[in-house]
């Protein structure tokens, strides 16, 4: 007895859309890359309900006519490719000839299409299971695209999407991918009817950067331009530390101008910025890899998210080596001159868009170490330096300590070390006079303080009576030391709140401060303490606590 | 009135006598108080409850009050009722004086000054405006009380009537002063009618061309007004003074904001007038005065509010010259092509307060701690957006960096001066830093020392007493006590006084603390009465620097329109026009801003459009109604608009001859009230155009001469298309449904036809919004007649009365109007040659018999039958 039988069409798109549509996102990336591939000039996705409702993506590409629009929902019809091995030298972005089959097979879709040179549009609206509804009528030049009701007629898929704000992200995400790797494309990302993001399309990378990012946490980025004899070559901007945070949305990582998640990749740049950034933080990083179709095989997954390279080690390495480039490692380069370890500033000629870039010089990075620590008795001493740096010698290279960051970092490390910091009773309880501002403090100031070590409590309209500060800050007038807390506590909310007081009560009352002399024996234990904080590269602001210089190096200096 | 009143009432009266059109708000402690009439016209506007107060001889006054600290909203409201309100507050402290306290009036609030208090919409300027006409000129001045702003005009000439008037309306003023003349002008009351504006009166001579131009120079303290540009300028100067006295008269201050006056000329711009302004709803939409739906709604993409209104006088005043507007576009052009430019003088912009009604509140007396420190911030981001504009290439985005500048020892003073967030009082101290003043500090260590004896005592006694547990506190109903627990009060010294009992304490208070505590507190009140004092030398510091915070102002305001301009072209995608001095329009896919936008993306067609001066000054459009002949027209217009106001256009490219007038004649629109019928209207906006038309104007008619019968309307329109194409030589865009008038075309080499795509489908029209060349086959009205659902048995009649109206033979001569086909995508109608002219240049007579010559004859005869037919 027969028991297979071969299934509708309408079922085997929805079984192929369930690859290729996840989430509202997927339409998302599938419309705009066929947009692209109609070279548009501008794209606008318009978004209702995080896209559930409607995504519409217009644009003022080449249009169908109406044999191709008709055509272009059946599956397996593309004009991308003829034959498999067009793969190869594939240029365009979409080519499996599934994504608006697909698309249609869970929502309503609604094509509104124009070829430039003639005269009328051609409309369609189709349903799931039923036939397309084809009408003439008037339109501009280009596509529209109108997804409706994603998810509609599979309820279990509908049911999968998360809030609105998780699949707007996801959104805003393809969109920003697709934006920054088409810099002479303009886009517009419409949000229930506000715009969320925009792009001008002027061509230059770092205005899409710009743009898409926002331009505090491009201003720091550095140019990336590698290439490597086998005809690899990476491109792109490497951000600095300080704008590192504590997730990847901020990488984006594309291969042949595809948007990819790739271990390989991500790894490459992690060991780059190791030694400058500790584990778990992460700078803004936009990566161009550009390499011949043999050596990476894009087909992997239907909605193209990844790719395998010709071995993964090797594009790792290659990966750090050009991000590493871009950073500067005091020992590899020739240092310029006049200036310790400075790479190349951004106006310089290994990036062709410098015209309008902004002047910036980059501060020396350190590069991993690899003396252990342990040996710190090989150590010498040799002194301090403007009262405000240590210099010592460990055998091979020479090290200089910025003594106020070692000693934030101390604190820091100390304050947050207990639940509840230990707390020194004073000998005398102090009135602080508190300004107008801080004047409005709440119960869960006081409470936060608190919870640091302090005793407080109200003693007049803008007075507060202090009976015990935290132990580690002892030593510091207590009126100063308050009034900051206040402030910090004033100016961030709720846990953070704890935090921030913490980070400023260190950064400042430290108890090292720039401009202070040091004896041989306060150096010693000030080094023992940071050395025994791990790692001690970076104080809490995500400054440099220390920077060391190799023999290489000096003698490059000398001229040898 | 009774004879015998009370002082106070005497005083009331005196006051009130001497202002006897105004409302008077009599302060009385914390309320305004109005009597009598006042109060009775009060009540009833305000919806406040109207009582009475005892005046002697057991006489009751009516009287209704408003409180102090929300007098506010009520002057507003009696304001828009059209009443002047005259403020009267006491001058002295009540608490200082015995008797009566002296009180004066200290401001007379009109509706055109009511914007120094509050305003309705910070974007926009409230104007007070004054107006004097002799011997043809007229001076115009116009003044905005909240914004500081000062300008004045003069007319002359023979449009100076006309373009006096379209002034008035373009600057909606709140209130108008005229001098003598114009006060007796019926026009001029139709115009102020008109703009809704309150007419102020001159009681006082303002308008005496020495005493204006006295009161300028004395205000300004110069001695000649040629800086100002107002040599020569009688009427303008008059104006002027008068205003300046008028607003003396009622605010009673000096206006140390006004620290400037301009003087411009409408001639140097783009002259767009009323009728253009309302029919291409450049500030407002047409239907409703709303901002809603105009171009400055979709432009306006400013982040301060003097940006806000610097945009809608640039829109309302495009440039005329090449340099000016190329100026412009080079900024823009920068201002694109480098986001992060962009991104960063935005940044630095957006806290940018509205520095010009800063600078009034400052000149009023009624900024605060925080007022100030906003300036001295604001200011402060100027020289960063001087920074950020450090290596700008335009020559405006140049200039600007240089002439933006901080003024760095104002804002050093007054940060220097005032505690960081201060409190928003000024009487209640908090208010001065620190090492500012030495009596101040001395104060506050006082008030501190006393607060650091008070916790120490908690040492002393615990000593003295020998309660270990002892403890100092603060409560807000007891001020400072010392606390005992239940467990020790046996060891309570005597000279406990006991204030407060506790479930586990109790609390004392000694005469010593308590002499600590007056202490502190009498060192408070001589500590916020010397705050104040400090605080309001400093505010009158700030006075002198008004001129140079307005000039930073202005320039800060002009780099937020380039911005906006920018972020409008990068998020509509727009592109840079080219400007030429040549007479050419052409635009390649040109959009509506404001239609393509309400209707969302991918909906709006783009259209092209090609003018020039030999071959195509003059497109006659035809086609059916909603197809999109009005929004082409309007189109054409407000890009060559945006584009001399040196913004982006939405198009895909464009190249524009300088225009110096827009003209409209934009659909049907009666005056009934003012006596005129829908065509009168017509005819004396197109009569309008007609003697003001230039060869550089660009000219909009649309539906001309519908308001009358058809023979008529198609005369006039067509003379005036002749007279416009060969006597004036302006470029026009002329929408008919007279299918008559494309007979024009073969007429006239310059005058071309264009027509709206329709694709016809049986019963059924499509309009595809497309404009292209060609004429109109049929006019299509009762197909949209269907459209619109007029009944079927209507449309058939309709039809059939069609069909013999056009069997008809008809009197005079028109374009054969070619044979409608159904299914036929362009409505395109070829010159067919007639068959039978072909057949007859086909003949070779010497080859013809005469019975040949005869029956060919018959044949051509019936040739020319059937054709009519």
């Amino acid at each position: 007895m027969s028991r297979i039988a071969r299934l509708s069409i309408a079922t085997a798109n929805q079984i192929a859309a369930g690859e290729v549509v996840e989430r509202p996102a997927s339409v998302v990336k599938e419309l705009i890359e066929n947009a692209l591939d109609a070279e548009a000039r501008r794209i606008t996705i318009e978004c209702q309900d995080a896209g559930k409702r409607l995504v519409r993506v217009t644009d003022d590409g080449a249009g169908m006519d109406r044999h191709d629009a008709v055509l272009s929902l059946e599956r397996h019809t593309t004009s991308k490719l003829r034959e498999i091995h067009d793969l190869d030298s594939l240029k365009t972005l979409g080519f499996r000839g599934e994504a608006l089959p697909s698309i249609a097979a869970v929502a309503r879709v609604e094509i509104l299409s124009r070829p430039r040179q003639e005269m009328e549009a051609t409309g369609i609206e189709v349903e799931p299971g039923s036939e397309p509804n084809v009408r003439q009528c008037s339109g501009p030049p280009g596509t529209s695209v109108s997804v409706r009701d994603l998810f509609f007629n599979v309820p279990a898929r509908a049911k999968f999407l998360r809030s609105a704000a998780q699949e707007m992200s996801h959104i805003v995400d393809a969109t920003m991918r697709l934006a920054l790797s088409h810099p002479h494309v303009s886009f517009g990302l419409l949000h229930q009817g506000k715009m969320v993001l925009s792009t001008s399309g002027s061509g230059k990378t770092q205005n899409a950067l710009a743009e898409v990012w926002g331009a505090d946490r491009v201003q720091g980025m550095l140019p990336i331009e590698w290439e490597s004899p086998e005809g690899v070559v990476i491109r792109g901007f490497a951000g600095s530390a300080d704008a590192a945070t504590g997730h990847r949305r901020y990488q984006f990582y594309f291969v042949n101008g595809r948007a990819i998640r790739s271990a390989p990749l991500r790894y490459g740049v992690d060991q780059a910025y190791q030694g400058i950034l500790p584990s778990g933080r992460f700078a803004p990083m936009l990566l161009l890899v550009q390499l011949s179709g043999s050596m990476v095989d894009i087909n992997v997954h239907p909605a193209k998210w990844e790719a395998r390279f010709w071995n993964d080690r090797a594009m790792q390495d290659m990966v750090t080596e050009a991000v590493r480039g871009a950073l500067g490692e005091p020992y590899r380069r020739p240092p310029s001159r006049g200036e310790w370890s400075a790479s190349s500033s951004w106006r310089g000629e290994s990036h062709p868009e410098g015209a309008h870039m902004a002047q910036r010089v980059q501060e020396p990075l350190f590069s991993p170490y690899s003396t252990p620590w342990e040996e710190q008795t090989r150590w010498e001493w040799l002194g301090q330096a403007h009262q405000r740096y240590i210099l010592g010698y460990d055998g091979q290279r020479i090290w200089m300590i910025d003594q106020h960051a070692a000693a934030e970092r101390i604190c820091y490390l100390k304050l947050s070390e207990a639940q509840r910091s230990v707390a020194q009773m004073l000998l005398e309880p102090e009135t602080v006079e508190l300004g107008q501002a801080q004047h409005q403090m709440t119960d869960d100031c006081l409470q936060i303080l608190r919870q640091m070590g302090f005793e407080v409590e109200s003693f007049g309209p803008r007075t507060l009576l202090v009976r015990a500060i935290p132990a580690p800050l002892s030593g510091v007038p207590v009126r100063q030391l308050v009034t900051d807390a206040m402030e910090r506590l004033g100016q961030h909310k709720g846990m953070w709140g704890l935090q921030e007081a913490r980070l400023a009560l260190a950064a400042c009352h430290g108890s090292l401060r720039s401009g202070q002399r040091l004896s041989q024996v306060e150096m010693h234990a000030l080094i023992r303490e940071l050395l025994a904080t791990d790692p001690p590269f970076v104080c809490p602001h995500g400054r440099p606590v220390m920077i060391e210089i190799g023999e290489d190096e000096l003698d490059k200096k000398f001229g040898r | 009135m009774s004879q015998s009143m009370t002082p106070m009432m005497r005083q009331y009266v005196e006051m009130k006598n001497e202002h006897p059109d105004c409302i008077l708000f009599f302060r009385l402690g914390d309320f305004y108080e109005m009597f009598f009439d006042d109060a009775k016209k009060a009540a009833d506007v305000l919806d406040i409850v109207l009582t009475s107060r005892e005046m002697s001889g057991g006489e009751r006054a009516p009287m209704c009050g408003v409180p102090h600290h929300a007098a506010e909203n009520y002057l507003a409201r009696l304001v828009d009722h059209g009443y002047r309100v005259a403020i009267c507050e006491q001058v002295e402290d009540p608490r200082k004086t015995k008797g009566l306290v002296r009180r004066e009036v200290v401001r007379v609030v009109t509706p055109g000054t009511l914007s120094q208090l509050q305003t309705k919409d910070e974007r926009s300027h409230s104007f007070v405006v004054a107006v004097s006409e002799n011997q043809g000129s007229y001076g115009l001045a116009a003044v905005d009380v909240g914004t500081g702003t000062f300008t004045v005009t003069q007319f002359d000439g023979q449009e100076a009537c006309k373009l006096f008037s379209d002034e008035v309306m373009r600057l909606r003023p709140a209130e108008c002063l005229p001098n003598a003349k114009l006060s007796q002008d019926p026009a001029w009351h139709r115009l102020v009618d008109e703009t809704g504006a309150l007419p102020a009166e001159d009681d006082a001579g303002y308008f005496v061309p020495e005493r204006a131009e006295e009161a300028l120079l004395r205000h300004f303290g110069v001695v000649s007004l040629k800086g100002y540009g107002l040599e020569g300028k009688e009427q303008a100067t008059t104006a002027a003074g008068a205003l300046l006295q008028y607003l003396q008269k009622t605010q009673r201050i000096f206006l140390a904001h006004l620290s400037g006056i301009t003087y411009y000329h409408t001639g140097a711009y783009m002259l767009l007038d009323e009728a253009a302004r309302r029919n291409l709803e450049i500030t407002r939409r047409q239907m409703d005065g709303k901002r809603e739906g105009s171009l400055l709604w979709v432009v306006d993409h400013t982040v301060t509010a003097m940006g806000a209104r610097c945009l809608k006088d640039w829109l309302e005043r495009p440039l005329c010259r090449l340099e000016e507007i190329n100026e412009r576009l080079g900024a823009l052009e920068e201002l694109v092509g480098d986001a992060l430019l962009r991104l960063k003088v935005k940044e630095h912009m957006s806290p940018i307060l509205d520095l010009e009604r800063l600078a009034s509140r400052i000149a009023y007396g009624s900024a605060n701690g925080r007022d100030l420190l906003g300036l001295a911030a604001s200011l402060r981001r100027v020289g960063c957006l001087k920074n950020a504009l450090a290596e700008s290439q335009s020559s405006k985005l140049v200039s600007l960096h240089e002439t933006l500048s901080t003024p760095e020892q104002l804002c050093n003073a007054i940060e220097a001066a005032i505690e960081p967030q201060p409190p928003v009082s000024i009487t209640e101290g908090g208010l001065i830093r620190t090492g500012y003043d030495d009596t101040v500090d001395q104060l506050r260590l006082l008030a501190e020392h006393g607060k650091q004896w008070i916790a120490d005592l908690e040492r002393s006694e615990r000593e003295r007493t020998g309660i270990k547990s002892l403890k100092v506190g603060f409560n807000k109903v007891f001020g400072y006590y010392i606390e005992v627990t239940r467990s020790n009060l046996g060891a309570v010294p005597e000279d406990y006084i006991r204030k407060q009992t506790l479930a586990n304490a109790e609390r004392y208070v000694t005469p010593r603390l308590k002499e600590e505590e007056e202490k502190i507190l009498n060192a408070q009140e001589r500590l916020w009465e010397l705050e104040h004092q400090l605080f309001l030398e400093l505010r009158q510091s700030v006075l002198e620097h008004l001129g140079e915070i307005r000039r930073q102002a202005a320039l800060v305001a002009q780099l937020d329109c380039l911005l906006s301009f920018a972020i409008l072209a990068v998020e509509n995608d727009y592109c840079r026009p080219e400007l030429e001095k040549s007479k050419i329009i052409a635009i390649e896919d040109g959009r509506h801003p404001v239609i393509e936008k309400v209707l969302g993306p991918g909906q709006y067609v783009p259209n092209d459009v090609q003018l020039d001066e030999k071959d195509k000054r003059m497109l006659i459009i035809t086609g059916p109604n909603m197809a999109g002949k009005s929004t082409y027209c309007r189109q054409v217009a407000l890009l060559a608009l945006l584009a001399q106001c040196g913004s982006y256009v939405p198009a895909r490219s464009c190249r524009l001859g300088l225009v110096d007038r827009i003209f409209t004649r934009v659909g049907a629109h009666d005056n009934l009230s003012a006596g005129q019928s829908t065509f009168m209207v017509e005819m004396t906006e197109v009569s309008s155009i007609l003697n003001a038309a230039t060869d550089r104007s660009l000219v909009i008619l649309d539906e001309l001469g519908r308001g009358t019968s058809t023979f008529d309307g198609l005369s006039i329109a067509w003379a005036v298309a002749e007279y416009l194409h060969t006597k004036v030589g302006t470029r026009t865009l002329l929408a008919t449904h007279y299918r008559e008038m494309n007979e024009l075309a073969s007429q006239f080499h310059a005058i071309c036809n264009m027509v709206v795509a329709v694709q016809e489908e049986g019963e059924d029209i499509r309009f595809l919004y497309r404009i292209v060349p060609g004429q109109a086959d049929a006019s299509y009205g009762i197909h949209v007649a269907r459209l619109a659902g007029v009944p079927p048995v209507v449309l058939e009649r309709a039809r059939s009365i069609l069909e013999k109206l056009e069997s008809e033979p008809r009197n005079h001569n028109h374009a054969s109007v070619a044979p409608r086909s159904s299914r036929r995508q362009l409505a395109l109608s070829p010159q067919l040659e007639h068959p039978a002219l072909r057949e007859l240049k086909g003949i070779v007579i010497d080859e013809l018999t005469p019975l040949e010559a005869l029956n060919r004859l018959q044949r051509l005869q019936r040739l020319v039958r059937e054709e009519e037919s």
